[in-house]
C-alpha cells in the first residue's frame, strides 16, 4: 500500500508541478509523471502475479486506521474495517489500467497540442486525469463497500470533468450533463445497495457480508433472506449495469465518446466502462451464487444489448459514434460471458463455467487494448482531417500508412476474428456451450446463444469493414486538402503498442496467470476450495490453445512467406475502369460508407434510430432537393424524450412561483418558516 | 506410408478439384443450351493465362491491397485445410476447430470488402456492398447446423462431426437430408452462383461478386478467382462428408468424395441452366430460407429430446 501511495503522491505532485510551467513543458512533465506511476503501477501487479505473498496484506495504512478506531471505538466502527487488499483480479484490472495510461501519457502531449485552450482549463482537466487514474486504482483495491461507493462517485465526477474539456460547445455541454446525470442514477442504486447491506448485515466490510450472506446460506433455506438476496443483487446489478453502457442505459454512450477528446474517450471504454464488469464479479463476491433465473436474464440482457449495439454501430457514418456503438456490443458480449459462467455453475457444467470465464477474461484485456487504439487513432484521424464523418473521408491510406496499419490491425481485432482475443473469447464460448450440448441436452440457452453469437460476429465484420474500407481506401472524399506526413515514432508506440500486448496476453502462454484469477474468484465466490473437478477442466482448455496457437503461429509464418514473394511482383498504375466515365477527379462515383449499409438499414431500420428526411418540392421538373440523415438513439427517441416531456409538462405548472419579484420570494421564506412552525407545533401537542 | 499418400491424395484434390468443378458447371450449362462448349479444364487454362500476365492496379490502391489479396487466398486454404476428406483426417484439427473454420471464412470475408473498395470505383463498392450485406445470415445459419451436427455426434472437432455423423435412424435421416440442403444452398450463397448471383452477367448493376474484382487483372485475378473457387469446394466437401456413412473403407469413401463432388457441379450447372436469378430485393429472403432451415433442424431436436 505503501507504494501505492508513494506513486499517487507521486502522480498528484508532478501535476501540479507542472501547472507551474507553459504548455509544452507542462504537457512533457505530466507525461512523465504519467509514465512513471503507470510504470509503477505496472510493476506492482507483475510482481504480484509471480509472487503473490509480497501482498499478501497490506498493514501499514489499515494499522494507523486500526489505532484510531480503537482509540474512538464507537464513532470509527464504520471505518474500522477499512482495508485495501490486492486480488488477483483487482490487479488483472490494474495491470491492464497500467498499460493504457503508459500509452495515453505517449499520446497526450502530442494530442493536446492541438487544442486552443486556456491555461486554467488545462490544468484542471490533467488534475482531473489523475483524479481519475488514483480512484480508479483504489477501486480496484478497497474491500469496503462504502468506500467503493464513494470512490465511484469520485470516479463518475472526474470522468465528467475530463468529458468536458472542450467546454464551449453545446454538444458537449448536453452530452457532458446528460452523462454526469447518468452516473448519478447508477451511484444512487449503488448508494441504496450499500445502506441496504449495512442494514442487513450491520458491516460494509466485504469480508464480513460474504461471511454473512454463506452463514445463510448454510442453515436451512430462509424465504426473506432470500428476498432480501434478489433485491440486493438487482439493485446493485442496474447500478452496474448503467455504468457498463448495457442496453436500455447504454444511451449515454454515443453521446459522451464524440464530445470528450479521445484520449479521455480512450481511458472511457477501455477502462472506466469495465469497472461495472469489476461491479459484476464483486456481487458473486458480496452475495454468493445467484439465484438460477438471474443468470438467464444476464445472459439474454448481454446478447440483446450486443445485437443492438452492433446493429446501430453498423448504421453509423461518425466515426466516434461508431465505435461507441461497438463498445455497447462489447460490453453486452462481457456480460453475456460472465452470465454465462454463473450458468455453467448453477448446472454444474464445470466445463463452460471455466472456458466462459477465461473468455471473460480474454476477451476484456482484448477489446480494452484493441479499443484504446481505435479511439486514439481516431482521434488522430479526427484532428488531422478536420472531420468525423466517414462518407467526407477515405483513401487515408495513401497519407498516413501507419494509422492504417494500426487500424487494420485493431478492425481485425474488433470484429472478433482470428488471431485476436476477441475471437478467442468467442471461441471458448462456443466450445463451452458445445461441450455444454453434448453433456446435458439443447435446450434454449445454446441455442439462442448459437445464434445471436452469429449474427452479431457476421454485423461485426460489416460495421468494421465499413469502418475501415471507407475512411482508409479509395480516394479521399473531403473538399479540403490534407498533408502526407508520417507520426512521430512515440506516437506510433502508443498506437501500436496495446494491440501487441493484446496479441501477446490472449495467447495460450499466459493461461496459467488467468487459471490463477479464476481459482481466485471461485474460491471467493462459490466457496470452490482445491476442486479437482474445476482443475481438470482446465487441462483439457489449454491444450486446445496450444494446438490452436501452433496452426496461428503456422498461419502467420506462411502469411509472411507469400507476402514477402508476392511483394516483389512489379506492378503498373492506371486509373480505374468506371464504364468509360473520365473525370478529373477519381472520387467522383466512390461508394460512401452510407451507400455501403444502406441495404443493411433497410432490413434492420426500426432498431436503428435513423430518420431520412427529404425535402422535395412539389414541381412537375423539381430542381433542387435535400435529403438529410438524422440518427436519434431508440431508447432516447422512444423512453426518455417522452418522460423528459412530461416532467416538463408538469413542472411548467409550477412557472408562476418564479415571477422574479423579490417582494414574492421574502413572502415564499415567510410562509416556509409557517409551515414549519404549525408542523413543529402540531408535533408538540 | 500411407499418411503420406493420402496427404498426396488431398494436395492433389485441393489443387485440381475446385477449377474442374467450375470446368464441370459450365460444360453442363452449355450442354443445356444446346451448345458444343468448352472444355471442362478451361478454368486451368484461364488460371494459367492469368498468372503469365503483368499485374495492373489500380491508381487509388496501396499496398494494403497485396495484403488482403494474400491473407484472402490462405485464409480460404487454412479454412480448407480444417475439413476431412472422406475418411482421411484432414491437416489440421483440434477441439473446436469448427468456429476458427467461420472464423477464416470471415478473414476472407473481409479482405476480399478490402479489395473490392481499394479500386475506389463505383461498381466494386456496390458489390462489396451487397456481398456482406447478404451474408448476414449465412454465418448464424453455419453455426447452427455445426451445433446440431456437435449434438448428434457429441464431438467438436470438424473431422469426429463429419466422421461419425451417420444415417443410422429416423431422426439422423431427416435431419441429414436438412442439412445437406442447407448446405448446398450455402454453396450456392457462399459461391455466388446462381439464385444469388450470375457470374456469366455482363451487367454490372446486377452482379454481386464479378462486381468486386472487376478492376483486378493478372495474377491478383488469378488468386482472387481461385480463392473464389475454393470456397465453393469447401462447401460441396462439406456437403459430401455429410452423406459418407461411417461404415465404409477409406478408399472407398475418398471415391465416393470425389463422385459426390462431381455430382453437386453438374447439380449445380442444373440450376443455373433451369432458373433465373432472383430479383435483388428478394436475396435476403432467399438467405432467411438457409437460416429458417438451420432453425428447423434445431426445432426438430428439441420435439426428439422432449
Amino acid at each position: 500500500m505503501i507504494i501505492f501511495l508513494l506513486s499517487f503522491i507521486f502522480l498528484v505532485s508532478g501535476t501540479f508541478l507542472s501547472f507551474l510551467f507553459k504548455k509544452k513543458l507542462k504537457l512533457i512533465i505530466y507525461s512523465l509523471t504519467f509514465i512513471i506511476t503507470s510504470l509503477i503501477l505496472l510493476s506492482i501487479t507483475l510482481v504480484y502475479f509471480i509472487n503473490e505473498n509480497y501482498f499478501r496484506t497490506i498493514n501499514s495504512f489499515n494499522n494507523i486506521l486500526n489505532v484510531i478506531s480503537l482509540n474512538n471505538a464507537e464513532e470509527f466502527s464504520v471505518l474500522a474495517n477499512l482495508s485495501f487488499e490486492m486480488t488477483k483480479i483487482g490487479s488483472f484490472f490494474i495491470f491492464i489500467l497500467s498499460i493504457i495510461s503508459f500509452c495515453l501519457s505517449i499520446y497526450i502531449p502530442f494530442y493536446i497540442k492541438s487544442y486552443n485552450i486556456s491555461k486554467s482549463q488545462l490544468n484542471f482537466h490533467l488534475f482531473n486525469l489523475s483524479i481519475l487514474l488514483i480512484s480508479i486504482v483504489l477501486l480496484f483495491l478497497t474491500k469496503n463497500l462504502l468506500i467503493f461507493v464513494i470512490l465511484w462517485e469520485f470516479m463518475g465526477f472526474s470522468s465528467f470533468f475530463c468529458i468536458f474539456f472542450d467546454g464551449q460547445k453545446t454538444k458537449t455541454i448536453n452530452a457532458a450533463i446528460q452523462y454526469i446525470i447518468v452516473m448519478h442514477i447508477s451511484f444512487l442504486f449503488l448508494l441504496i445497495g450499500a445502506m441496504l447491506c449495512y442494514k442487513f448485515t450491520g458491516s460494509f466490510s466485504f469480508d464480513k457480508i460474504s461471511a454473512f450472506f454463506q452463514q445463510q446460506n448454510l442453515q436451512e433455506i430462509n424465504i426473506d433472506f432470500n428476498k432480501i438476496k434478489i433485491v440486493l443483487i438487482s439493485i446493485f446489478s442496474l447500478g452496474f449495469a448503467i455504468k457498463l453502457g448495457i442496453f436500455p442505459f447504454h444511451f449515454w454512450l454515443p453521446e459522451a465518446h464524440p464530445a470528450s477528446p479521445s484520449h479521455v474517450s480512450s481511458f472511457m471504454s477501455s477502462i472506466v466502462i469495465k469497472t461495472g464488469l469489476y461491479g459484476f464479479f464483486l456481487l458473486l463476491n458480496l452475495f454468493g451464487l445467484p439465484p438460477p433465473v438471474f443468470s438467464k436474464i444476464i445472459i439474454f440482457i448481454g446478447l440483446i444489448s450486443a445485437f443492438i449495439g452492433i446493429i446501430n454501430a453498423a448504421s453509423q457514418t461518425q466515426i466516434k459514434k461508431f465505435l461507441a456503438y461497438s463498445s455497447v456490443e462489447n460490453a453486452g458480449i462481457l456480460l453475456f460471458l460472465y452470465g454465462s459462467a454463473i450458468f455453467g455453475l448453477i448446472n454444474q457444467s464445470y466445463f463452460l463455467y471455466v472456458s466462459s470465464l477465461l473468455a471473460t477474461f480474454i476477451y476484456l484485456l482484448n477489446h480494452a487494448f484493441s479499443k484504446s487504439s481505435a479511439f486514439l487513432s481516431a482521434g488522430l484521424i479526427i484532428h488531422k482531417t478536420e472531420n468525423d464523418d466517414l462518407d467526407l473521408l477515405g483513401g487515408l491510406v495513401h497519407y498516413y500508412p501507419d494509422l492504417t496499419i494500426a487500424n487494420l490491425f485493431s478492425s481485425i481485432s474488433l470484429s472478433a476474428l482470428p488471431p485476436f482475443g476477441n475471437f478467442i473469447g468467442e471461441l471458448l464460448i462456443l466450445i463451452g456451450y458445445s461441450n455444454y450440448i453434448i453433456n446435458y441436452s439443447f435446450s434454449i440457452v445454446p441455442f439462442w446463444v448459437f445464434l445471436l453469437i452469429g449474427i452479431i460476429g457476421a454485423i461485426t465484420i460489416l460495421s468494421f469493414t465499413k469502418y475501415f474500407t471507407t475512411a482508409f481506401l479509395g480516394v479521399f472524399r473531403g473538399k479540403n486538402e490534407i498533408e502526407k506526413k508520417k507520426n512521430p515514432f512515440l506516437l506510433n508506440i502508443s498506437l501500436f503498442l496495446p494491440l501487441i500486448i493484446a496479441l501477446i496476453f490472449s495467447s495460450c502462454f499466459f493461461y496459467n496467470y488467468y487459471f490463477k484469477i479464476i481459482e481466485e474468484v471461485s474460491l471467493k465466490s462459490f466457496y470452490i476450495i482445491n476442486d479437482f473437478a474445476l482443475k481438470a477442466e482446465m487441462i483439457p482448455i489449454n491444450q486446445i490453445f496450444y494446438s490452436f496457437y501452433k496452426i496461428i503461429i503456422i498461419f502467420i509464418l506462411v502469411f509472411f512467406l507469400f507476402f514477402f514473394i508476392y511483394n516483389f511482383i512489379r506492378d503498373k498504375k492506371e486509373r480505374t475502369w468506371s464504364c468509360g466515365f473520365i473525370s478529373k477527379k477519381e472520387d467522383i462515383f466512390q461508394y460512401t460508407s452510407s451507400s455501403f449499409v444502406e441495404p443493411f438499414i433497410s432490413i434492420f431500420k426500426p432498431l436503428t434510430g435513423i430518420q431520412v428526411k427529404r425535402k422535395e418540392k412539389d414541381m412537375i421538373f423539381p430542381k433542387k432537393t435535400y435529403i438529410e440523415t438524422e440518427h436519434n438513439d431508440i431508447v432516447n427517441k422512444k423512453v426518455l424524450s417522452p418522460i423528459i416531456e412530461k416532467i416538463n409538462l408538469i413542472f411548467d405548472k409550477f412557472t408562476f412561483i418564479q415571477s422574479g419579484k423579490t417582494q414574492h420570494y421574502i413572502l415564499y421564506g415567510l410562509l416556509f418558516l409557517i409551515i414549519i412552525l404549525i408542523i413543529t407545533l402540531i408535533r408538540y401537542f | 506410408m500411407k499418411g503420406i499418400i493420402f496427404s498426396l491424395i488431398k494436395i492433389f484434390l485441393i489443387i485440381f478439384l475446385p477449377p474442374l468443378m467450375i470446368g464441370i458447371i459450365n460444360r453442363v450449362k452449355t450442354t443445356w443450351a444446346g451448345k458444343y462448349g468448352q472444355s471442362i479444364f478451361q478454368p486451368f487454362y484461364d488460371i494459367i493465362k492469368l498468372i503469365k500476365k503483368s499485374i495492373i492496379r489500380s491508381t487509388s490502391s496501396s499496398f494494403i491491397l497485396k495484403i488482403a489479396l494474400v491473407l484472402q487466398f490462405i485464409s480460404t486454404i487454412f479454412a480448407l485445410l480444417l475439413i476431412p476428406f472422406g475418411k482421411i483426417k484432414p491437416f489440421i484439427y483440434f477441439e473446436g476447430d469448427f468456429f476458427l473454420f467461420i472464423g477464416l471464412l470471415g478473414l476472407s470475408t473481409l479482405s476480399q470488402i478490402i479489395i473490392a473498395m481499394e479500386s475506389a470505383g463505383s461498381f466494386q463498392g456496390m458489390g462489396a456492398s451487397r456481398e456482406i450485406n447478404f451474408s448476414i445470415f449465412v454465418e448464424p445459419a453455419i453455426l447452427l447446423l455445426f451445433a446440431s451436427m456437435i449434438f448428434y455426434t457429441k464431438s467438436y472437432t470438424l473431422n469426429k462431426m463429419f466422421v461419425e455423423f451417420a444415417f443410422l435412424s429416423l431422426e439422423k435421416i431427416m435431419v441429414g437430408i436438412i442439412l445437406g440442403v442447407s448446405f448446398f444452398l450455402i454453396i450456392l450463397i457462399e459461391g455466388k452462383r446462381i439464385p444469388i448471383d450470375d457470374p456469366a452477367t455482363h451487367l454490372e448493376l446486377t452482379m454481386i461478386h464479378e462486381a468486386m474484382i472487376l478492376d483486378l487483372s493478372g495474377k491478383d485475378l488469378a488468386i482472387s478467382l481461385y480463392s473464389g473457387y475454393l470456397k465453393i469446394f469447401i462447401f460441396s466437401l462439406i456437403t459430401a462428408n455429410i452423406f459418407i456413412p461411417s461404415f465404409i473403407s477409406i478408399e472407398l469413401s475418398i471415391l465416393l468424395l470425389i463422385s459426390i463432388v462431381l455430382f453437386i457441379a453438374i447439380l449445380i450447372g442444373f440450376i443455373e441452366s433451369l432458373f433465373p436469378r432472383v430479383r435483388m430485393s428478394h436475396i435476403p429472403d432467399f438467405m432467411l430460407l438457409v437460416l429458417s432451415l438451420s432453425v428447423i433442424i434445431v426445432a426438430l431436436m428439441f420435439t426428439m429430446n422432449t
